[in-house]
């Protein structure tokens, strides 16, 4: 699933950026309709059977809004650089060039720091900054651990920011210099915002700061359902939930359903096991990290089927030998509970849990903001590939050796 | 129905099966979810309250074959008396109304030892045939005032009161009809003790045997959808639904489906905090076990707002060492003056009027549903219930007492 940023692609994007900064934004300003409503989506049909999807923004907890370290309005950028030499070489190594460079850095700050340097930019700049410009430069900056939302920007997948900031309290100013900052994933599934400093002035009270913060930082989950009806039950859509007993047996419930209600839907949380159901659109809390830290990707992963978790993390030096202890890697087509795993640059930097269609359980951080949610693997991969070089691969959960649940 | 259910906003509850289109309700919520596909009428219910509106339908939960422990497939129907003799056992039985033919039977053809358990009998056959429904509620009863941990292993309360989960497709008729003969109403709960001897009737086929054990061990839970649509009072029902901001997701559930065009309700499920969204519709696993107790009414209730398990729950310790420090007692309608309703998650003990010795508890959620485990055996899942499907299992004599206690915020 290497993603090579062509020429046209590029092209592509930009294209598609004018679409985003213009014509939707246009549309929110001039009240068009209801822009905020949505129509669910059906998910091509398959062993899994007839689901139906449509998506929940979930925002961030206000009582833990305290929690996040609210950034100052003023941009900056953190290079790990000793000089202004070593900085510009690493920015043309970057593809800028000089003139973009020269435009860019035109009237900033920049503060040594030790073995950093710390720029602060003009608000023209920012602003200003051609698309290709911003794309070069905040991949580079999202190299650097210092620059927290280049490394992690926000994801917006959709061109529609009136649909995206729906029912929000973000103010319709910040939303407009969302619509100028925000830049094409490097492999063109939606848009990242990585200037969260820059919309911060469009907060005039504190109140409004986390509002606008809760606005930005909130996670679009999917809601599915399985649609059930006597036709079309067959045995083959209970085989696929239950997974090779590794999942309880679904078959019952399917009935049961249809028995009472015909026609009806199931909620997929009914479906998948006991520990994603319980942390299903559930943020990160306190007791979460009781025993030092928060559940990660691969505690995610690895406790799908688990009946109660076990302490691993992406990190933990026995991560690999987990893996190849309790999974074995698997081709196409995927089955309900494996495991993909999101290569980067030669390593790990995500992994998630097949449900069905193109729909994964996945927690897309370490860290309090990052809910349990359902997503469409286009947009997992599209939130973690910064680098436009994701690869995926995907690992099966051996079947149970004793004790399948019927 | 105890006092502490009625309530200041008398919910509307309607049943619709059958009465559907005279219903000024949007066709998509005859329907199911969308507009436009016109099916036939189920069994489901709607009311309406505080919470918003809901609308649910009963759905049956069979244990998981790896639920049931071998001694269910036993065929052999053996009585035990604990600490009594063959003579004081005979005579016990003769009290309780067994003919004397029976109990020569008994005498001659039982087979009689004492095991660690207590002393216990093989029954023939004819005696099994001979007793009487009456006589089996005099033994029944007999066994739970003297025998308790042996009725307990004994007595299937028969879910609901009624057969209707004894459909042809899972049960014969000839055993369907052997289960009625055997079976026995105390109060409102249908009762039965007698699996041996089904098992042995039903003879070599373990299929059906364990399709029997299924059914006859089978819950009735709920699905539950909250209606969201243009009549929803969003902020009131997100109110009732979070508690004070515990739940705080549920405002982001509540608008991401009136957003949404074509969908008009969500399921509970997304309503309910962590744990109990973990074990709903689920039964409880080896890993939730301690030392010396399962999970069972008590640990499914008090655990209601917590984000994970303590296995302290499972300690053998008083009510007033859990409940004590982290909620507080509250008076319900009906039970004093300036009593306030049951509100969502409000944990609710039902006390024996007798001698105020605890029965069950269980969750309030929502007008008559409840959030309940019906005992600790592994075979009762953790499910959604109306009160009164919930009490069919528990055939206590006598008014009950009803404690209500709210978990305090941040406990």
């Amino acid at each position: 699933m290497r993603t090579t940023p062509s020429l046209p692609a590029v092209l592509a994007l930009m294209a598609a950026v004018i679409v985003f900064s213009a014509a939707k934004v246009e549309s929110f300003a001039a009240g068009e309709g209801d822009p905020s409503q949505r129509e669910f989506s059906t998910a091509p049909p398959g062993p899994w059977g007839q689901l139906e999807y449509y998506e929940v923004p979930l925002e961030f907890p206000i009582e833990l809004l305290s929690n996040l370290t609210v950034p100052s309005q003023y941009t900056e950028w953190i290079f790990q650089a000793a000089t202004h030499e070593e900085m510009d070489s690493n920015l043309l190594v970057a593809g800028l060039t000089p003139d973009e460079i020269a435009a860019t850095f035109a009237g900033c700050s920049i503060i040594q720091d030790e073995d950093l340097l710390r720029v602060y930019p003009t608000d023209e700049a920012v602003l200003a900054m051609p698309v290709e410009t911003r794309t070069k430069l905040y991949r580079l900056l999202s190299q650097y651990n210092q620059n927290r939302f280049h490394r992690r920007p926000v994801y917006i997948h959709t061109q529609n920011l009136s649909t995206w900031f729906r029912g929000s309290k973000v103010e319709r100013d910040a939303i407009t210099d969302v619509s100028q900052l925000a830049y094409p994933t490097p492999n063109g599934q939606g848009f990242y915002l990585s200037d969260v400093a820059y919309t911060m002035r469009r907060a005039a009270t504190a109140i409004e700061e986390r509002q606008l913060l809760q606005g930005l930082l909130r996670s679009n989950g999917l809601i599915v359902r399985l649609r059930l009806n006597r036709e079309s039950l067959t045995p083959g859509i209970g085989d696929y939930w239950t997974a090779g007993y590794k999942n309880k047996a679904v078959m019952p419930l399917l009935e049961s359903v249809v028995t009472q209600n015909d026609g009806s839907t199931l909620d997929l949380a009914h479906l998948i096991p006991a520990i994603p159901r319980q942390y299903l659109n559930q943020f990160p809390e306190t007791q979460d990290g009781a025993d030092g830290r928060l559940p990660d990707w691969f505690w995610t992963c690895y406790n799908f089927f688990r009946s109660s978790p076990l302490a691993i993390y992406a990190d933990s030096p026995e991560r690999d030998r987990f893996i190849l202890k309790d999974f074995e890697p698997a081709l196409p087509p995927n089955e309900f509970g494996d495991m993909l795993l999101l290569n980067s640059s030669g390593r790990i930097i995500h992994g998630c849990i097949y449900i069905a269609a193109d729909i994964v359980y996945t927690k897309n951080g370490p860290d309090i903001f990052s809910p349990w949610i359902l997503m469409k693997i286009q947009d997992v991969v599209g939130y973690h590939d910064v680098l436009g070089d994701v690869t995926i691969s995907t690992y099966r959960k051996r079947p149970p050796a004793v004790n399948p649940v019927r | 129905m105890l006092s502490v259910f009625r309530r200041l906003h008398q919910p509307l509850r309607v049943a619709v099966a059958g009465i559907l289109l005279t219903l000024p309700l949007p066709l998509s919520i005859v329907n199911g979810n969308e507009p436009g596909t016109l099916l036939p009428p189920v069994e489901r219910t709607i009311t309406s309250g505080p919470w918003g509106t809901l609308e649910f339908y009963p759905i049956r939960l069979e244990p998981p074959t790896t639920q049931l422990w071998s001694s269910l497939f036993n065929s052999r129907t053996i009585w035990n008396f604990g600490i009594l003799t063959e003579t004081g056992a005979l005579a016990e039985l003769g009290k309780l109304g067994f003919s004397d033919e029976a109990l020569d039977t008994l005498r001659s053809q039982g087979v009689w030892g004492r095991t660690k358990s207590g002393l216990e009998v093989i029954v023939p056959d004819s005696v099994v045939e001979a007793v009487t429904p009456e006589t089996r509620v005099a033994l029944a009863d007999w066994l739970h005032d003297n025998n308790y941990d042996f009725y307990n292993r004994i007595i299937i309360n028969i879910e609901g009161g009624e057969f209707s989960a004894f459909t042809e497709d899972k049960v014969a008729p000839r055993v369907l009809a052997l289960l009625k003969s055997l079976s026995f109403k105390r109060n409102k709960v249908l009762s039965f003790m007698d699996l041996p001897y089904v098992m042995r009737m039903i003879g070599d086929d373990e299929e059906e045997k364990v399709d029997f054990i299924k059914v006859i061990l089978s819950t009735k839970s709920l699905m539950v959808r909250l209606v969201v649509d243009e009549t929803t009072d969003r902020e009131a029902v997100v109110a009732y639904w979070s508690q004070g901001g515990r739940t705080s997701r549920i405002d982001s559930m509540v608008r991401g489906v009136e957003s949404t065009v074509g969908v008009d309700k969500i399921d509970i499920v997304h309503l309910l905090p962590p744990l109990p969204r973990r074990y709903l519709n689920a039964f409880s696993r080896v890993s939730d076990t301690g030392a010396i107790n399962t999970p069972d009414c008590f640990w499914a209730s008090v655990h209601f707002f917590q984000r994970n398990p303590s296995p302290r729950i499972l300690d053998a310790l008083s009510l007033e060492h859990y409940l004590a420090h982290d909620f507080i007692e509250v008076e319900v309608e009906g039970e004093g003056e300036g009593e306030a309703e049951l509100r969502f998650g409000d944990l609710v003990c039902l006390m024996r009027g007798d001698d105020n010795s605890f029965l069950h508890s269980y969750v309030h959620i929502a007008d008559d549903i409840v959030y309940t485990k019906n005992g600790a055996s592994y075979v009762h899942p953790f499910i959604l219930a109306l009160k009164s499907d919930m009490m069919s299992r528990y055939p206590q004599d006598g008014a009950l007492k009803t404690r209500v206690f709210r978990r305090i915020q941040g406990s």
